[in-house]
Formats: C-alpha cells, structure tokens, sequence
C-alpha cells in the first residue's frame, strides 16, 4: 500500500467524516443554549433568524477560495484529510508549510516525493494535526479565569463596553487593513476597500428605509468592492 | 438562566466540546495506524510536532485575547475548531451584531454572536464537503478566470472596507488613532516583520485605541 492509496483509503474517509461530525455537533450544542439565553433576554426569533441568514450568507464568499486551495492539497495529502482541514482550523498555508517540514524533519526531500513511507506519512498527519491546537488548548485552561476577569472589568464600566468593544473592533482590523492600506499603488486593491465601503455606506443609508436590505448590506457591499476591482484592475491593464 | 449560570454553562459546553473534538484531531493518526497496523515514532512526531505547536500557540493566544471581548467566548470556543478568525468568523458576528443593533460585549451581542459563528460554521462546512464531492473542479475555472482573478486576490480588502469604513464614518475621531497608528506601524517596519509580528502588533494597537477611546471620552471629546 502507498501513502496515496491509505491517503484515499475509505477507512481515512470514515474518521475524516467521523470528525467533523462532531466538530458539526459543537455549533448545535451551542445555538441551542444560545437560543435559550435569546428567549430570557426577550429576543424575538425574528432577530435570531436574521443573524443565522445574514451570517450565512456573508460566509459563502469567503468559503469559495477554501474549494479551490482544497484542489492544491489533493496531489499531496489525498482526498480526505485536505476535506478534513480545511473544514476545521487549517488552511491551504499552513498545511502545506507544516506537513513539508515535517517530511522534511524525517528524512524526505518534500512532501511532493512519490512512496513516503506509510510510518511516516501518519507521522506528518499528526504533526499537522498538532502543530495548530495551541490557541484551543488556551481556551481549554484559560479561557475562563480571561473572560472572568473581562467580565469584571466590564461590569464595573457596564456604559463603557460598546465604547471599548468599538475601540478594540477599530485597533483590530486596523492592523489587518494597515498592509492593504499602505499599497496605494495597487489600484485594484485600493479600489476594493474603498468601492466596498463606498457602497456599503450608501446601502446602510438606504436599509433605513428598507429595513429587509440591512442583513444583504454587508456581503453585497464585499461583492461590489471585489467587483470594482476586477474592473479597476481590465481597465488599467 | 443569569449572566453568571449562562457563562459557567458556555465555558462547561465549549470545553467538554474542545477536548473532544481536540481527541478526534489526535486520534486520527492513532486511528488510522491502528486499523493498517502502522506504528510511528510518537517521540520523534512530537519532537518535531511541539517547536510548530509553540510557535502557532503565541500568536493564537493574542488573537483569543483580543476577539473574546468582542465576539464573546461562546464564539471563540467555535471559531477557534473551524478556524478564519479573522477574515470569516469575526466579521460574520461583528456583521450580525451590528445588523440586530445589539453591541459586542453585551449579553444580547453575544448571544447573536454565537449563532452567527454557527451559522457560518456551517455554510463553510457544506461548501467544503461540496468542494470535495464536485464543486473544486467545477469552480477552479472561474477562480482563475483572468477577468474575475483580482475579485478573489482582493477578497480581504474588500471585506475590510466593507467593515471598516461604515465604523470610521460612524466614529471618526475614534477611529483616527488606530487606523493611522497601525499604518504607521507597517511603514516604519516594514511588510516582513509586520507580517511576522502582526499578532503581537495587533495587542499593542488595540491597547493604545482602547486607552485613546478612554482619554477622549474622559475629555468629553468624541
């Protein structure tokens, strides 16, 4: 048997199928003890629903270039376990990254090479599989004695928290916009934040009037600014 | 259900749901050796497995740091499993938050938070398992379409402006310090190093908005 065969063996789709069933059963678990808290603090299901659509509707997008780094990992990890990582917390990146190192550490040239031994191959899954679990086994052990100590901080500046919270979403993703906003010769770059926010302004102001378009605004106002881009980008050429 | 009982129940259910489903991720290399009869070196996968679980564990920590106050913990617990923090899980509850007018940090926010992050959980599942059944090579096409290629290669930027600019027009003087302090951060260190460091950047701006946020409230300023 070669890697690629126990790579694309039915037993590899079976416990790839097998967690992420269970990782699927963790967002059950949690939207009905979410929808349960919802009804105690007189939230209707209307505004539970919007937030489920708008969400996932905002998501799909985002999801689609996930398929096509899928179709990169295929050649060197099969087809289940790309399936099963890239359906949890790995991505294209990093699996690629790690599971070279790790041939590597144990004597491969690449990941690439034909014939990995089958000892090894399982080797590199678990160290992919490991190499990514430090911010979840942070959450496991500190992630409550954290948030007892935020929600302390909260409850004695309860009129300060749409404040704060504002100030970090802000410190946030401005760091995250900071490399995009720095290429201003990029113009298709520069040209799908700024379309994006543009048409995302003018369709906050429009929902006011059309409450219904205010869970669209979002994805639509991404979508245009991906769009812009794509013209800025044929027009420049 | 108080606020106190709500989060005792959130933390019991996403860590009783995080070890399992961390037990599955280990377990699968265990699994699949026990059934072809493969044995592998468990100390030399750990020797090379621990030096990349460390050095993913800092910048993972500061992002958890920095998302539990906004997207509360019952999101993170998820969105930590199924992974895109930034550019998918936290938009999608800051985005539904902001759609039902609940705050983050609120009990109300928190709540719609949590289903937003499933909701996306989700949607990313169904497409991934699409993607391995027919869609990747169905969609590879129009990925690389050479007219819609920048659409994909300026996807982030376009989520960020679409976050973004609503927020600094909703807030300007809020948002001046930390817009223009993490730019001048990326000048004066230039793309590797920010890049590299971006996690631990990111803690220090967040620091310095929330301070400023204080001081011009402070001063009746904003």
């Amino acid at each position: 048997m070669t890697h690629m065969q126990l790579a694309n063996s039915s037993t590899m789709a079976i416990l790839c199928a097998i967690t992420i069933l269970i990782v699927l059963l963790q967002p059950v678990l949690f939207v009905m003890l979410a929808i349960r808290r919802g009804k105690e603090l007189e939230m209707t299901s209307e505004e539970m629903k919007e937030a489920a659509r708008s969400s996932a509707i905002f998501s799909i997008v985002p999801s689609l270039p996930i398929v096509v780094s899928y179709l990169l990992l295929v050649p060197l990890l099969g087809r289940y376990f790309p399936w099963l990582r890239l359906s949890v917390v790995g991505s294209a990146t990093y699996e690629t990254m790690v599971a070279n190192m790790a041939a590597q550490a144990f004597g491969m040239e690449s990941l690439a090479v034909e014939n990995i031994p089958l000892d090894v191959f399982v080797s590199i899954l678990f160290v992919v599989s490991i190499g990514i679990l430090g911010g979840n086994i942070f959450n496991v052990i500190f992630l409550k004695t954290y948030d007892k100590g935020v929600e302390q901080v909260k409850s004695r500046n309860a009129t300060l928290v749409p404040l704060i919270t504002g100030a970090m979403f802000l410190g946030m993703y401005g760091t995250f916009a900071a490399p995009y906003l720095t290429s201003i010769s990029d113009l298709p770059m520069i040209s799908a934040i700024l379309g994006a926010g543009v048409v995302s302004l003018i369709l906050t102001r429009v929902s006011k009037s059309a409450p219904k378009l205010k869970e669209f605004a979002f994805p639509i106002s991404m979508l245009a600014g991906m769009f812009i881009s794509c013209i800025v980008n044929a027009a420049t050429i | 259900m108080k606020d106190k009982s709500f989060n005792s129940k959130i933390h019991l259910l996403g860590r009783c749901t995080v070890i399992l489903i961390l037990v599955c991720f280990i377990g699968l290399a265990f699994m699949l050796g026990a059934v072809y009869h493969i044995s592998f070196n468990i100390p030399a996968a750990l020797q090379n497995g621990i030096p990349i679980l460390l050095t993913f564990t800092i910048a993972g920590v500061c992002e958890n740091l920095a998302y539990a106050p906004m997207i509360g913990c019952g999101a993170l617990y998820m969105a930590c499993i199924t992974g895109n923090l930034s550019n998918m899980k936290t938009p999608a509850a800051i985005n539904a938050m902001e759609v039902s007018g609940h705050a983050p940090g609120t009990p109300k926010g928190d709540v719609i938070s949590i289903i937003a992050v499933a909701a996306s959980t989700f949607v990313t599942t169904i497409i991934v398992f699409a993607g391995m059944l027919f869609l990747a090579p169905l969609f590879e096409p129009i990925y690389n379409n050479p007219f819609l290629q920048p659409a994909f290669k300026n996807m982030m930027p376009a989520l960020f402006g679409a976050l973004l600019v609503p927020q600094i027009a909703k807030a300007p003087k809020q948002a001046v310090c930390p817009i223009v302090l993490a730019i001048i951060v990326r000048v004066a260190v230039g793309p590797a190093f920010f890049s590299t460091n971006q996690s631990f950047i990111m803690i220090g701006v967040i620091l310095v908005s929330v301070a400023y946020t204080l001081f011009m409230h402070k001063k009746n300023l904003l």
